[in-house]
């Protein structure tokens, strides 16, 4: 008889903590008009999908929302995608999403100037590392926003 | 029956600090002791080919497999054991069916009859074998319970149908087929029919003769043995004239490069070596739902689902999505406001083990507007404290998003 203790953490802390203040009421939810970058993004498994507008102007994103269904920590880690990488450059926002994505599936230790450790939220949402059937919830978002930049997306422009 | 389990060790554990609840059987059911310890013995003793040496070993892996295949025979009544086929589970039993039965005789003018109920297993192979030989899939209704409309489901079956193929029971909602009342329409017309009993075998006596079914195909691992086991009934007279269906070893009586003979049934359909550890298992899985009884089996895990669906209605928010006359095994159900993921993780975090999303079956989640439910299922070692625990995680889940 395994009665192994854990030592994972308190996934209901981080639901109360961080993942329900964004998900009840997510920032920048909605579309954006047909000038903006449109990335979708699906999960098989569980059917979640969503969709990631970007409007750039001088290579910085200037506008950045998302529409979509999906679980709770899902909208959440969209939520705060928005949050972070408006009016960062395209350059920076794609090296903070691929930090991010590779965290998640890493056992390194950060180091103290990593953005992600000196970002309280994100580091908080990686605490879904100890929780492996979630980590494709929080990673969603940031894979369908790095796609968007990939040279088969489709962007429309009425310029 | 709460004798038996202890019989299940892992049931018997600890996850993140609280006693395991396990409520997924459905997805896959825990092995007693006696099934862990026979695929042991096996593998420590007997482990050789099937079929093939001469020598003692494998005279005794012969001996062990095809005493399974009896098994099973008496198990769900078949005629002999000519009619029971090892596969690797429900889903290659259906795909045997479709390209081997069903592919030689369907053309543009020709059907499979299906339900809107079924598991994607008993769906995708159907669309395959149709878009292969231009023929079509027809789809039979359901209602608001998530039963199959039977009366429609006759009403369609004309002499263009070459097979019907639906589930005994509903995997996401347990809504019991009415299969023996369709197999009789059916036959009336000619038409055989497949009947996919993934989610009815662990649980109910079946008789495959009193059903007169055409094919029952089920897998291992739902009924307390390993994965990678599963069986093909067929009648005898529909699998002799059906070609091979993999090709390989085994299933040869004389190979020259003029042209190969096949071998007799069931053989001409077990091409290459199989699972024979994995089948040592199901034999003692099937001795072990004998021993207890279907039927003690049944009555029990009726008052639990009964228990289940009437303490789950005093949990908040809750909307229980199935809700047929006759139903076995499961309760499907969503939470106001909150993703059947989230309520999955939470439950995981208190011990409790379900299955949320699809469940292989999104043509039904499509039919009830939603992207995925929450599904509590029941095996022989459940009980009401299993329940009880299942109910309280779900006020703690209501908690955490209040």
């Amino acid at each position: 008889m395994a009665n192994l203790k854990s030592d994972k953490a308190d996934i209901t802390k981080l639901y109360k903590e961080l993942v329900i203040k964004h998900a009840s009421n997510p920032y920048n939810f909605g579309s954006l008009k047909s000038d903006a970058v449109r990335s979708t993004g699906i999960n098989p498994l569980c059917g979640d999908k969503l969709e990631i507008y970007i409007s750039t102007h001088n290579d910085t994103i200037k506008k950045i929302r998302f529409e979509g269904v999906g679980c709770a920590i899902s909208i959440a880690s969209a939520s705060m995608l928005t949050e972070i990488l408006k009016d960062t450059s395209i350059s920076e926002a794609k090296k903070i999403a691929w930090s991010f994505i590779s965290e998640l599936s890493s056992n390194r230790e950060l180091s103290e100037n990593d953005f992600i450790k000196n970002n309280k939220e994100l580091s908080i949402l990686c605490a879904v590392k100890d929780f492996p059937t979630r980590i494709k919830c929080v990673n969603l978002s940031w894979q369908t926003f790095l796609s968007a930049f990939d040279d088969d997306i489709k962007i429309t422009s009425t310029e | 029956m709460d004798a038996y389990r202890k019989d299940f060790p892992a049931i018997n554990q600890s996850i993140n600090d609280n006693k395991l609840v396990y409520l997924d059987s459905a997805a896959s059911s825990q092995m007693p002791t006696s099934v862990i310890d026979e695929v042991a013995r096996y593998q420590m003793n007997d482990h050789a080919n099937v079929h093939r040496g001469i020598h003692t070993l494998s005279h005794r892996a012969t001996m062990v497999y095809e005493k399974t295949r009896q098994d099973l025979s008496d198990f769900i009544n078949a005629k002999n054991t000519n009619e029971i086929i090892f596969t690797s589970g429900t889903t290659e039993s259906i795909n045997l069916v479709a390209q081997s039965y069903c592919r030689p005789k369907l053309n543009k003018n020709k059907k499979i009859l299906i339900s809107h109920l079924e598991h994607h297993s008993n769906i995708v192979p159907w669309q395959i074998v149709c878009e292969q030989t231009q023929s079509s899939l027809e789809i039979a209704p359901i209602n608001n319970k998530g039963e199959i409309i039977t009366e429609d489901l006759i009403s369609m079956i004309d002499e263009s149908v070459v097979l019907i193929s639906i589930s005994h029971v509903s995997n996401a909602l347990g809504s019991v087929s009415e299969v023996k009342k369709i197999i009789q329409a059916a036959h009336k017309n000619g038409v055989p029919v497949l009947v996919d009993g993934a989610q009815s075998i662990p649980h109910i006596k079946v008789d495959v003769e009193e059903l007169n079914a055409d094919f029952y195909v089920f897998s291992g691992h739902k009924m307390h043995a390993p994965t990678g086991t599963g069986i093909l009934y067929g009648k005898e007279d529909l699998l002799e004239k059906m070609p091979p269906y993999k090709s390989g070893g085994d299933m040869i009586l004389e190979v020259k490069f003029t042209g190969t003979t096949y071998n007799d049934l069931p053989y001409k359909f077990e091409a290459g070596t199989p699972n024979i550890s994995g089948i040592a298992g199901l034999g003692a899985a099937v001795g072990y739902l004998r021993k207890i009884g279907m039927i003690n089996i049944e009555s029990h895990e009726k008052n639990l689902l009964d228990y289940m669906s009437s303490e789950l209605k005093n949990v908040d928010g809750i909307n229980l999505i199935g809700n047929a006359d006759n139903k076995i095994g499961v309760q499907s159900f969503t939470l106001e406001n909150i993703h059947s993921h989230d309520i999955g993780t939470i439950l995981d975090h208190q011990g409790v083990a379900i299955r949320t999303g699809h469940h292989c079956a999104m043509p039904v989640m499509e039919f009830f507007g939603i992207s995925g439910t929450a599904r509590a299922s029941l095996a022989l070692y459940n009980n009401k404290e299993d329940i009880d625990c299942l109910v309280a995680g779900l006020h703690k889940v209501n908690e955490v998003f209040s």
